[in-house]
């Protein structure tokens, strides 16, 4: 599974920092043993994205245009984080799964 | 990587904080000012789940404590994780169904006492059968009203000390706190901080949110609390 981290906000918090089940998204996705790659887009904050990656994974990270939503696998089920109410949707299933 | 998980309920999750409510910063806020994150900041450990959820009962703590430990083990040094559990009252429970989640059948857990505003309105993507929420509604009257709790104390003790002898078969360091304070005496046998949040509070005469949960100060007295435990129990 690849995580691709676009240069999304949702309400100025960019979409990797959103909290959803209790964590930020990136750490969410970092938590995964299946994540086999992290592409960041150019534009967002590959310094501490990176940073993250290497605290937690033996992973490197690609830079370049992340046209992709970042988006996670659950139970067979893709959510796709773009907005707000997609945000809401996670964390309500992630808080009852 | 080292991990803090910590489970519990509102006084995990840092229910009043952070308020008037906001769906996107609101949970951001709670996440860093809430005891989970304090405490990992003072114990250097660079990642925490925080899965607190208000209301949330000792079933729900138990399951989703044991599915993190069994899923991190699996793949990461046991000894890179660090388990804090804030138990609630024993009236609280919860009840397994399946939910259709965009056209896929997933599982969904479903507290008792949330049949009244929790679903299906929350989100207009999943949907509940109405025979499942007219027999929460049947349940939840006689469960939390009427029938004592010597059943569900020694359920409580069976979390508990199931979660200690894993936690030390493993290698996982776990410290087992209270957010509330119900009867406590039947679980003395496992180790665990005496005091609860809660009592903690009042004992110190720390500021609470209209709701009575612990607020900024409460918080991070309760970390450091938690962080002298810590160092009692893992030297």
């Amino acid at each position: 599974m690849k995580l691709n981290i676009p240069n999304t906000r949702i309400r100025g918090i960019p979409v990797q920092d959103c909290v959803a089940g209790g964590t930020t998204l990136l750490t969410l996705a970092l938590l995964d043993s299946r994540l086999r790659g992290v592409f960041v887009d150019v534009d967002a904050d590959h310094y501490t994205i990176s940073e993250t990656v290497h605290q937690a994974t033996p992973l490197s990270v690609a830079i370049g245009r992340v046209t992709e939503p970042f988006e996670l696998e659950l139970d067979s089920v893709v959510f796709s984080v773009t907005d707000e109410q997609s945000l809401y949707e996670l964390n309500l299933y992630l808080e009852h799964r | 990587m080292k991990c803090l998980y910590a489970g519990g309920d509102s006084w995990c999750e840092g229910d009043e904080l952070g308020l008037p409510y906001d769906p996107v910063t609101t949970p951001v806020y709670r996440y860093k000012n809430s005891w989970p994150s304090l405490l990992a900041t003072q114990l250097r450990i660079p990642v925490t789940v925080n899965d607190g959820l208000r209301g949330t009962s000792g079933t729900r703590i138990y399951r989703r404590a044991m599915r993190f430990i069994r899923q991190w083990c699996s793949s990461r040094p046991a000894a890179d994780l660090t388990v804090v559990l804030g138990w609630t009252t024993l009236d609280r429970d919860e009840t397994a169904i399946d939910a259709d989640y965009k056209g896929t059948k997933v599982p969904y857990y479903i507290p008792y006492h949330w049949h009244c505003y929790n679903l299906p309105t929350m989100s207009t993507r999943m949907t509940i059968d109405e025979t499942v929420l007219s027999s929460l509604k049947s349940l939840h009257a006689p469960l939390t009203l009427t029938l004592g709790d010597r059943s569900r104390t020694d359920l409580q003790l069976e979390r508990m000390a199931n979660l200690s002898l894993t936690c030390d078969a493993l290698g996982v360091k776990l410290l087992q706190t209270w957010a509330l304070d119900p009867p406590r005496t039947a679980f003395e046998s496992v180790a665990q901080l005496k005091i609860s949040f809660i009592e903690y509070c009042r004992q110190n005469a720390i500021a609470t949110g209209k709701g009575g949960h612990a607020l900024e100060q409460g918080h991070a007295l309760w970390a450091q609390t938690l962080k002298d435990y810590y160092e009692t129990e893992y030297p």
